[in-house]
C-alpha cells in the first residue's frame, strides 16, 4: 500500500515537473514572438553560420570536390561533409548558450525568485529554456537539412537521415551536462560570458566538425579522441552518409554510457554551486 | 570678535575666488571656437571612453588573444582539403597560395569593422544605458563632434589589438615585410579608418531608430563576415551577391593590405587603396547626411529619448 502511494506521489512530482517545464517553454516563446527581428534572426542564424566555413572550404578546395579529405575519409564532397558537420554544432551552441544563460535571463527579467518559489525543480526551469533554445534551432537547421540533403541528392536515404537525427538528440541531451556547468559558473559570476567563450572556442579545436580528427596534431588527437563531441559527431555524419554499421554501434554505445555519466557530474557541480551561492546570501544578487 | 568675522569673510570671498576662477576656467574651455573646440571636444569625448575601456584591462587581452582562438579550426580545415598547406583557388584570385597567412590577415583587419559595429556605432546606446545620453546631447558640442570622439577611442583599442595579433601571428607564420610594405600597410589601415568614422555614423542613425542594438549588430557583423573578404577572396561569393561585397569600403581594406603585404603587387595594391579611400568619403557623406535626417526624425517623433 506504501509502496503504491510512494509511486503515486512519484508520478504526480512527475507530472507537475513537466508541466513546469512546458509552461516555462511556453513563457519563452511568448517573450521571443515580442521581438519579431530577434526572433527571425535567431531562428535562422545557423543558415548564416554555415556560410563562412562552407565557402571557405570550396574556395580552398577550388570546388566541391577535395581529393585530400577522399583520401582521408573515403569521401570528398566538402559541402555535405562540412555542412553536417556545421549543422551538429549549431544545435550544439545554441543549446550551450541558451541554457547557460537561462537562469542569468531571469534575473535580466526579474523573475528569478518568484520562479525560485514555485512548486517545481530548478532543473524544469533550466530544461523549459533549454527545449526552447533546441526548437528555435531546429527550424534553421532543418533548412540546413534539407539543402544537405538536395546536395546530396544521388545517394541520400531517409532511414539514414532518421538514425543521424538519433545522434543529434543524444548530443543535446550530453550538451545538457555542460550547459548545467556553465549555469552554475554564470550563476556563481554572474558575467561568466569571456570563460564561455573561451571553453566553446577550445571545443571548436578538438571536435572534427569541419576537418577529419587525423589532421589535428597528435596531442589534439589524444584529446578529441576522449571527447564525447567526437563520438557524437562522428556517428552523425556517418550514420548520415552510410547509414547502420558496427561503427555507428559503437558511437552509441559510447554516448549511452557516457550521457548519464556527465548529466549527473553536471547536476552535481550545480547543485553544488547552488548550495554555496545560498549560504553565501549571493543567489538573489544582480 | 571682529577679527574672527574678518577672517571668516576673508576665507569666504578666498573660496568664491577659486570657485569663480575653475568656472570661468570651465567656460574658457567651453566657449574655444571654431576647430580648437572641436578638436578640444573630440579628444575630450575620446579620452573619457578611454579611460572607461582602460578600467577593464583583461578585457584588451581578452580580445586580442581569443580571435587567434577562431584562427585555428580554418587550419584544420584546410588541411584536411588540400595538400601543401596552398590552394590554388586562394593564388588565382588571392594574390597567394598561403591560405592560412590569407585568413590570417582577415581576421587581424575584420577587428576594424568590428570596432566600428560594436563600438562607435553602438556608442549612443552605450551612453543611453548609462544614463548620461541627455547629458551629452545637451552638451555645447556637436552629435559629429560626440561620435567622431566614438571613433577615436576605438582606434586606440584598434591599434594595441592588431600590433599585438600582427606580432604574434608574424612570429609564427614568419612573415617578412620590408619598409616600404610596412608604410603602404600603415597608410591602408590609415584610411580604412576613414571608413570606420563613416560606417560609425551610418549605424549609430540605424541604433537610433531601432534601440535594442543586439539582433542588428550580431546580423550586421555576421552578413559583414560573410560579403567580406575575411576567409576567402570575394570571388568565392556567389555572383549575384558579391557586389554587395564591393560596394563596402572595408572590402577594398582586406584587398590593398594582402596586395601589399602578401602578393607584393604595388599596381593592385594601389587600384584598391584608391577605391577604398573614394568609397570611404563617400560612406562619411552618406553617414552624416542619414544620422542628421535620422537625429531631426526622431526628435520630432519624441523617440530620440525614449530607452
Amino acid at each position: 500500500m506504501n509502496l503504491i502511494k510512494t509511486l503515486k506521489s512519484q508520478k504526480n512530482n512527475l507530472n507537475n515537473e513537466i508541466k513546469g517545464t512546458f509552461a516555462v517553454f511556453d513563457k519563452c516563446w511568448r517573450v521571443c514572438r515580442r521581438y519579431p527581428l530577434s526572433f527571425v534572426f535567431f531562428t535562422f542564424s545557423p543558415l548564416l553560420w554555415l556560410l563562412p566555413h562552407l565557402i571557405y572550404g570550396t574556395a580552398v578546395a577550388g570546388g566541391r570536390y577535395s581529393a585530400k579529405l577522399e583520401m582521408l575519409i573515403g569521401f570528398g564532397d566538402v559541402l555535405v561533409f562540412t555542412g553536417l558537420g556545421l549543422l551538429f554544432m549549431a544545435f550544439f551552441n545554441r543549446t550551450l548558450w541558451g541554457t547557460s544563460y537561462s537562469i542569468r535571463e531571469e534575473e535580466f527579467l526579474g523573475t528569478l525568485e518568484s520562479l525560485y518559489i514555485t512548486p517545481v525543480s530548478r532543473f524544469s526551469i533550466i530544461f523549459g529554456n533549454s527545449l526552447f533554445y533546441i526548437s528555435q534551432v531546429s527550424v534553421g537547421c532543418t533548412i540546413q537539412m534539407i539543402l544537405i540533403s538536395v546536395w546530396y541528392k544521388d545517394s541520400f536515404n531517409f532511414v539514414y537521415m532518421l538514425l543521424a537525427t538519433l545522434f543529434v538528440l543524444l548530443a543535446v541531451i550530453m550538451v545538457q551536462s555542460l550547459s548545467l556547468i556553465f549555469t552554475a559558473f554564470v550563476f556563481w559570476q554572474k558575467e561568466g560570458w569571456r570563460f564561455i567563450l573561451i571553453v566553446h572556442s577550445i571545443i571548436y579545436l578538438i571536435t572534427p566538425f569541419a576537418f577529419p580528427i587525423v589532421v589535428l596534431p597528435n596531442f589534439l588527437q589524444a584529446i578529441a579522441s576522449v571527447n564525447p563531441l567526437t563520438f557524437a559527431i562522428e556517428g552523425f555524419r556517418n550514420a548520415f552518409l552510410y547509414g547502420f554499421s558496427f561503427e555507428i554501434l559503437r558511437y552509441l554505445f559510447i554516448l549511452i554510457i557516457a550521457i548519464p555519466i556527465m548529466i549527473l557530474i553536471g547536476l552535481i557541480i550545480f547543485q553544488i554551486a547552488e548550495r554555496f551561492l545560498r549560504k553565501k546570501a549571493l543567489l538573489g544578487q544582480y | 570678535m571682529k577679527l574672527e568675522l574678518l577672517e571668516i569673510k576673508q576665507e569666504i570671498k578666498v573660496e568664491a575666488k577659486e570657485t569663480r576662477s575653475l568656472h570661468d576656467e570651465v567656460l574658457e574651455r567651453v566657449n574655444k571656437t571654431g576647430i580648437r573646440k572641436s578638436v578640444y571636444a573630440i579628444t575630450s569625448y575620446a579620452l573619457k571612453n578611454l579611460k572607461h575601456s582602460l578600467r577593464y584591462p583583461g578585457s584588451w587581452f581578452y580580445w586580442m588573444l581569443v580571435p587567434l582562438l577562431w584562427l585555428i579550426p580554418y587550419a584544420f580545415q584546410g588541411a584536411a582539403l588540400v595538400e601543401g598547406g596552398e590552394s590554388e583557388f586562394f593564388s588565382q584570385f588571392g594574390g597567394t597560395g598561403d591560405y592560412f597567412s590569407y585568413i590570417a590577415i582577415g581576421i587581424v583587419l575584420f577587428n576594424i569593422v568590428d570596432a566600428a559595429i560594436w563600438g562607435s556605432g553602438n556608442q549612443l546606446r552605450w551612453e543611453q544605458k548609462s544614463g548620461t545620453f541627455e547629458f551629452l546631447w545637451m552638451s555645447p558640442i556637436s552629435r559629429y563632434e560626440l561620435l567622431l570622439g566614438a571613433s577615436l577611442s576605438e582606434i586606440g583599442w584598434i591599434i594595441f589589438v592588431c600590433t599585438c595579433q600582427f606580432l604574434i601571428l608574424g612570429a609564427i607564420l614568419s612573415w617578412s615585410i620590408t619598409i616600404v610594405q610596412l608604410l603602404l600597410i600603415l597608410l591602408v589601415i590609415l584610411i580604412t579608418l576613414i571608413g570606420l568614422f563613416g560606417f560609425g555614423f551610418l549605424f549609430a542613425s540605424i541604433i537610433l531608430v531601432f534601440k535594442e542594438p543586439g539582433t542588428l549588430t550580431e546580423l550586421t557583423e555576421t552578413s559583414l563576415n560573410i560579403l567580406l573578404p575575411v576567409r576567402y577572396p570575394m570571388q568565392a561569393l556567389p555572383i549575384y551577391i558579391r557586389w554587395l561585397g564591393y560596394i563596402i569600403p572595408f572590402a577594398y581594406g582586406f584587398m590593398s593590405f594582402r596586395a601589399f603585404a602578401l602578393a607584393n603587387n604595388l599596381k593592385l595594391g594601389a587600384l584598391y587603396l584608391s577605391l577604398l579611400f573614394i568609397l570611404s568619403v563617400v560612406m562619411w557623406i552618406v553617414g552624416v547626411k542619414l544620422f542628421s535626417k535620422i537625429e531631426q526624425r526622431t526628435r520630432k517623433t519624441g523617440q530620440l529619448g525614449a530607452y
